[in-house]
């Protein structure tokens, strides 16, 4: 019985570890990345936010000076500049890489049905 | 059969661990999706086979088999059933059974945090947390194994330490190894995102506070929980001693809280990568110390009873993880350039790095405190305490700087702060510091140090309650009720606010630890039955004692009725218990506790006539501390609570607009 129990609590495992190898599981692991600069873009994005809101807070507060506000939010406001303009060369590079790729199945696909066709008209 | 059975699970989970860590690294490295899965989930795997031996563990303590060793160690026919829970963690390897299991549900919980946001990073934390696993299940497996048979299976067992018999002991010692270990989750994070080359953007960096705030909590409360327990059952009258053990937990809390404050200016400003690398490396070297000073550490303390032979292997692994990630750190450094650099001394940003220096100080001067004996014992032979006198002066002025610096850093704006935006932020907490110092000094409050420390906490406390105060007010000028604007102000921001919180509780513990070091009185008295005594307000009397007799020990229990002038507080029973087996005595002191201070009786010596030695200590404020755990977890929770994020489409919907 102790045999069989230890069989089994070390085949169990061994399976579990296993199957992801055998069925060759995980294809979308590595897919998306979090050092991409779109990634990057929302983390300084959001960082923008919680700094706008914070400098709102001191501000309502009476810790910030209006001056100071202004300063703060100018700043933050040329930054927010800088990332709407990466995210929109970002989101142009990803319909230009689409557009390209669209062309491209096109063009297999018309590829694919002329030798289609020819290969009937051989027949 | 169940304990063969537990002895294999941990033979499958440390050869699982070692996959584990190989796959996780080949994964990453070569990047094969197939080796990151298979190694995820054989994580998944690994606390179930710990738990098979866990259980096997305790039902050998259940069903009293004492043909296990640790079992007849650690527990006799004597011991009442519910301290099986303690006795598991009571010796050297139920507690790495118990920290090995605990490590494997967080690690599963960590991966399970991390894998979608970091998918890069996750297989080199994975492997990493692998690896630290591996360490620990090869201790147990090879050198430390808890159910190991006995040749010949004794009628009873030795029992458990009468120390640990305790309440505080079913929680203060999982928690403080869990926090120990825990500190291995933002490490793995952290250096994970840099060996994936990572760590440059600061991808890690939410998920990294995260884990560095749940292991900055479990510390606190396991120092919390050790400090009430020492109060309570160590019968001296105090709650830290300086102790080694008690350093040991103390440094990572201190690296930890350095981290969790520095990791805020990385996810603000891309600011302090490489600090903050250092600093976890610090934080996790630190926790590693602490169990290596727990196990066989060479320093005498009250904690020996978790020592063993063992503690070279922590200071092996100790030596090793530190050099690897030491050196990971050193060739990854171009990767770790800081987006923006500080554009004031005067910012929220530099006070954070102030701040961090004074953390690591203390932690570094505590450490030298910790380990001077042994590098004089073994340079010079000669035999050096360091005790409370020494950190009192060294460790106590940064502390108390510490404090300043909590009470006015949070009024420093991020980025710059000119001189009148800080006038305008600090004139009501530093003229209520101010006021403070007059008023108790006033009522008779002279000692500098107290006065000063004092004053700080009210300017603290009162820079907390004014900011409260006025962003409420300013959310009641849109017409919101008082209680609405209170709440959603707080609700709105709450890494702000729940840090706030937190940081009251540390006020409401300085404040503790402030009054109770320099107002605390303290007499040692001789009595007899029918006498009475008068410690400041409070007459006792002492009544009679008692002896009870119970298989392991026998008991002397004091009979005191107490009054605080025409006011009768009941009775008090301290309790000294000499434990045979072990030849040791525990105390349990009696103690009426309120708000505003504790009357304490501790036994100290019992004669077969009656007549008996205590200690009586008046200890103001002790209450405060206590208090503070509950609040500084509800902060903290509070904190990290998520928040709704803002949407980036937001923005190019206002554009096309």
């Amino acid at each position: 019985m102790l045999v069989i129990l230890a069989v089994i609590i070390t085949i169990v495992p061994a399976l579990i570890v296993l199957y992801p190898l055998i069925k060759r599981l995980g294809l979308t692991e590595l897919m998306k990345d979090e050092s991409s600069i779109t990634a990057e873009l929302n983390r300084r994005w959001d960082s923008i936010v919680a700094g706008l809101k914070t400098a709102e807070l001191e501000m309502s507060i009476g810790n910030l000076s209006k001056d100071d506000y202004i300063w703060i939010k100018e700043t933050y406001a040329q930054e927010t500049a800088q990332i709407i303009q990466a995210m929109e060369l970002q989101d142009e590079e990803e319909q230009e890489l689409m557009a390209s790729l669209e062309k491209e199945i096109r063009k297999a696909k018309q590829l694919g049905s002329i030798q289609q066709v020819d290969g009937g008209d051989k027949i | 059969m169940l304990v063969d059975l537990g002895y294999i699970a941990i033979g499958v989970a440390f050869a699982l661990s070692i996959y584990i860590s190989i796959s996780a690294f080949v994964g990453g490295i070569k990047k094969i999706p197939e080796l990151i899965v298979s190694a995820r989930w054989g994580m998944y795997s690994l606390p179930f086979l710990l738990l098979l031996a866990i259980s096997a563990l305790v039902t050998a303590f259940v069903n009293n088999d004492f043909s296990v060793r640790y079992v007849a160690e650690n527990s006799n026919l004597a011991m009442p059933q519910q301290y099986t829970w303690v006795a598991l963690y009571a010796g050297n390897a139920g507690s790495l059974l118990f920290i090995a299991i605990v490590f494997s549900v967080l690690a599963v919980l960590a991966t399970l945090t991390i894998r979608k946001s970091l998918p890069h990073t996750t297989p080199y934390a994975l492997g990493l947390m692998a690896l630290v696993l591996t360490f620990f299940l090869g201790i147990i497996f090879f050198m430390a194994n808890p159910l190991e048979r006995l040749p010949i299976t004794p009628v009873d067992g030795q029992g458990i330490n009468p120390l640990l018999v305790h309440f505080g002991m079913f929680i203060h010692p999982p928690v403080q190894m869990t926090g120990l270990v825990s500190v291995t989750i933002p490490f793995s994070i952290a250096i994970g995102a840099m060996l994936a080359k990572r760590g440059g953007r600061d991808e890690w960096v939410d998920l990294g506070r995260v884990w560095g705030m749940i292991s900055w909590l479990i510390l606190t409360m396991g120092l919390l929980l050790g400090s009430w327990w020492a109060y309570t059952i160590l019968g001296w009258g105090g709650y830290w001693a300086w102790d080694p053990v008690e350093n040991s937990a103390l440094m990572p809390w201190l690296a930890m809280t350095a981290f969790i404050h520095s990791i805020m200016v990385q996810k603000r400003r891309g600011m302090f990568r490489m600090w903050n690398m250092v600093i976890i490396i610090f934080a996790f070297t630190m926790s590693l110390m602490g169990m290596f000073i727990n196990r066989g550490g060479p320093v005498p303390s009250v904690h020996s009873f978790a020592q063993s032979t063992m503690g070279w292997l922590f200071l092996m692994f100790m030596a090793v993880s530190l050099f690897g990630s030491l050196l990971a750190f050193l060739l990854n450094t171009e990767n770790l350039v800081s987006r923006e650099r500080l554009e004031s001394i005067l910012s929220r940003e530099s006070m954070f790095l102030f701040q961090n220096v004074l953390f690591l100080l203390a932690a570094l001067i505590t450490l030298w405190g910790s380990i001077f004996p042994v590098l004089a014992k073994v340079i010079n032979n000669t035999t050096v305490t360091v005790g409370e006198p020494f950190y009192n002066v060294v460790v106590g002025p940064i502390l108390l700087v510490i404090l300043v610096v909590m009470g006015v850093g949070p009024f420093f704006p991020w980025r710059r702060a000119t001189r009148n935006n800080l006038y305008r932020a600090l004139r009501v907490p530093v003229v209520v510091g101010i006021f403070t110092a007059i008023i108790i000094t006033s009522i008779g409050i002279r000692q500098p140090v107290a006065v000063l420390a004092f004053s700080v906490c009210a300017l603290a406390a009162s820079g907390i309650f004014t900011e409260w105060f006025r962003g409420t007010r300013s959310r009641m000028r849109k017409k919101e009720p008082f209680w609405v604007a209170f709440i959603s102000l707080i609700a709105g921001n709450r890494p702000r606010y729940g840090g706030y919180i937190v940081h009251l509780g540390i006020l409401m513990l300085a404040i503790g630890a402030i009054a109770s070091s320099f107002y605390s009185t303290q007499r040692d008295i001789m009595m007899e039955p029918g006498e009475t005594y008068e410690v400041g307000d409070y007459n006792l009397a002492y009544i009679d004692s008692e002896q009870k007799t119970y298989s392991d020990r026998d008991e002397f229990i004091g009979r005191f009725r107490v009054t605080k002038g025409n006011k009768d507080l009941g009775f008090m029973y301290p309790k000294q218990s000499f434990y045979r087996e072990f030849r040791i005595s525990a105390t349990h002191a009696a103690i009426k506790s309120t708000p505003i201070e504790d009357f304490y009786i501790i036994p100290s010596e019992f004669s077969d006539n009656g007549k008996a030695v205590f200690r009586i200590l008046l200890n103001p404020l002790v209450w405060w501390m206590w208090v503070s755990g509950p609040i500084m977890a509800i902060g903290a929770m509070f904190a990290l609570w998520p928040q709704r994020r803002v949407s980036t489409k937001l923005v190019t919907i206002d554009k096309k607009t």
